[in-house]
């Protein structure tokens, strides 16, 4: 893995970069003059995927990310932490009540945007954000890798990675999790190698993390 | 040639096919101004800065990435695409900022202003219905279980009081004034199967019972607050649903906006997430009715026209919020009234059903089965009182007699009834509770 993120025993944790101040409940180690902030893998689908064994995590410091489906700010303070205050996150989310919470942890870390839009249409708010090197997907609607192409044809650089999580139960209530799993894949595959797959059971129910580069 | 322009929170920019630098013209270095410039742009009237770059450009041929009036647009465009990539440069070749640091404080800045804008004007009259609303039920709940615990309490010393005081409310109301066995008329103080207790402990008790009425009162308080706060958020909703249920259904959906959207089949099962999707997993049968099932349409329909009546309501409704939402004109009175009528209708439906009604039941009839000298007719065009008796949902094997051709026309019909499964009313119900078992 990368040096911004260690090991606790089972724990992972991120260097913080706004000590002594709480992005959500997680638990601090101090080590040193370092404040190592607890990845919560019941909070964080990226928390839950290295848990399950990604390793394949395509973090740099300095990197750009554009994160749809931000919400509160839990897994992207974990990400502002990894890309420094070099780094830059465009948070994208649709729900004004989570972004009130996220312009709380945006004002603290200065390294998320937050953008109160739809995903589903970066024509309305493209001229807020920068090409990105990584587009992070976790927006639990049907077509979510739809989204998630759409976005990373406008905003990612060329080579650029992609982190998404799916989540079955969004797109058909009724069918087989795996199938579902197999036949997004599928789809993604015509724009990104995909590097990694790890279902996130038990600390997410029929859920899948898919790590993929753009082709 | 066509030029391309778009914007971004340094500046607006105009390029070439290839992206390569036309014209550019900055914003304001004070975010809350970079933010309004960026306001401006995202209209369809060109903002001061885009008019200046447009007249800086010799060319006429101008594509935006956004709509503006009288100019073609596209998104992406090649000067987006190129803003976005190499912002830092183009700031940079501007001297704009000292350093990337400086440049990324920036955006941050303009973003977090644009954002708190936008959540500045959230609508936000249907979200306080739905927080009304939910603390009503949370009241509720807690007065509920504080008005049982003042009853056992105050059991100790004059249980009778409880049992002839059914009603919570009267009854915290009667200890937050009467309290004293001695002061109830026409009770001999000494016929109380409760205990005696001193002065200080029942005065204990009436402190108690006061916080609770004082409960009942704010329980009451919301509910008139919701009901006139409803019927200015969605007056058409209002007319047909009245304020509490109208409430309930914003409550489900969360905004008025996303209520609006729903199509009237989801409006219909609203509330009945649990059996829509144990449906969907292939066990149990569709829900007809979610949290509309307590209104009155559904209350007094008769029970096997309950999805008739819910489907109707949910259509009304669904014109009934649109309405509201988009700023229609008021139609509730009408809308009402015509649910009113399908009601009304359906209760006095003993009425044949209409002809062609059922392809089940001509397909039924079609079957090949062993009475087959009734299958000449079977293909006879369907009388409407054939077509009652035959009736999949009536439920009963009564045969008509005397007219021949009815008769041929209902033995074809109900002969089948006894190979094919059991009514479909009955159906999801038993197949259920069997599965439960």
């Amino acid at each position: 893995m990368i040096p911004e993120i260690q090991r606790f025993g089972r724990d992972f944790a991120t260097r913080s970069i706004a000590p002594r101040k709480k992005a959500y409940d997680e638990r601090v180690l101090r080590k040193g003059r370092d404040e190592w902030r607890v990845w919560d893998p019941k909070k964080s689908k990226l928390g839950a995927a290295m848990q399950k064994g990604l390793t394949d995590v395509p973090l740099r410091r300095g990197m750009k990310i554009l994160y749809l489906g931000i919400s509160t700010g839990t897994t992207a303070s974990h990400l502002s932490d990894i890309v420094g205050f070099e780094g830059m996150i465009y948070g994208i989310e649709f729900s004004a009540r989570m972004v009130r919470d996220l312009m709380q942890v945006s004002s603290q870390r200065k390294n998320i945007v937050p953008i109160l839009a739809d995903a589903r249409m970066p024509e309305n708010w493209a001229q807020r954000v920068e090409k990105v090197d990584l587009v992070y997907c976790d927006v639990a609607q049907r077509d979510q890798s739809e989204i998630l192409m759409r976005n990373a044809k406008v905003f990612l650089k060329k080579g650029g990675h992609m982190m998404i999580a799916i989540k079955a139960r969004s797109i058909d209530v009724a069918a087989k999790p795996r199938d579902i799993f197999v036949q997004e894949k599928q789809k993604l595959s015509k724009m990104f190698n995909i590097t990694s797959d790890v279902n996130l059971n038990p600390f997410e129910k029929d859920h899948a993390f898919f790590v993929g580069r753009m082709i | 040639m066509t030029i391309y322009v778009s914007f971004s929170p340094i500046g607006v920019f105009a390029s070439d096919g290839n992206g390569r630098e036309r014209a550019f013209v900055s914003f304001p270095k004070e975010p809350e101004l970079a933010a309004r410039a960026m306001q401006d742009c995202m209209q369809p009237k060109l903002s001061r800065e885009e008019s200046e770059i447009a007249s800086k450009l010799k060319e006429k041929d101008v594509l935006f990435e956004i709509k503006k009036e009288g100019y073609k647009h596209e998104f992406p465009n090649p000067a987006g695409d190129a803003l976005r990539k190499n912002m830092i440069l183009i700031a940079e070749k501007q001297r704009l900022f000292k350093n990337r640091m400086e440049f990324l404080s920036f955006v941050h800045a303009v973003n977090f202003e644009l954002s708190k804008s936008s959540m500045q004007k959230e609508p936000v009259n249907d979200k306080l219905i739905v927080h009304a609303i939910n603390a009503l039920d949370e009241i509720e709940r807690t007065t509920n279980t504080l008005a049982m615990r003042l009853r056992e309490w105050y059991g100790q010393y004059f249980p009778e009081a409880g049992y002839k005081l059914s009603d919570n409310k009267a009854f915290s109301e009667y200890i937050s004034t009467t309290l004293y066995r001695s002061d109830v008329r026409g009770a001999e103080p000494h016929d109380s199967l409760g205990s005696d207790i001193s002065k200080e402990d029942l005065e204990e008790i009436r402190v108690f019972a006061k916080k609770i009425l004082e409960d009942f009162k704010a329980r009451e308080e919301l509910e008139k607050y919701i009901e006139m706060k409803s019927k200015k958020v969605c007056p058409n909703t209002h007319a047909i649903l009245g304020g509490m249920m109208s409430a309930r259904l914003l409550a489900h959906a969360g905004s008025l906006e996303r209520l609006a959207k729903f199509p009237a089949s989801t409006i219909q099962i609203l509330g009945a997430e649990r059996a829509f999707f144990r449906f969907k997993h292939g066990t149990g049968s569709s829900p007809k009715h979610g949290v509309i099932f307590n209104t009155r349409y559904l209350q007094s329909a008769p029970r096997d026209k309950k999805g008739k009546i819910a489907r109707i309501l949910a259509g009304k409704l669904s014109i009934a919020l649109k309405l509201d939402f988009y700023g229609g004109e008021f139609r509730g009175d009408s809308l009402k009234k015509s649910v009113d009528s399908a009601l009304l209708s359906q209760k006095s439906s003993m009425r044949p059903r209409p002809q062609g009604h059922s392809s089940f039941n001509s397909a039924v009839s079609n079957r090949p089965t062993s009475h087959s000298h009734h299958s000449n007719h079977s293909q006879k065009p369907r009388t409407s009182e054939g077509s009652k008796t035959s009736g999949f949902r009536s439920g009963t094997t009564h045969r008509p007699t005397n007219n021949a051709d009815t008769r041929d026309n209902g033995s074809a019909f109900v002969k089948p009834k006894q190979n094919v499964r059991p009514p479909a009313k009955g159906r999801g119900r038993s197949a259920c509770k069997k599965r439960r078992k």
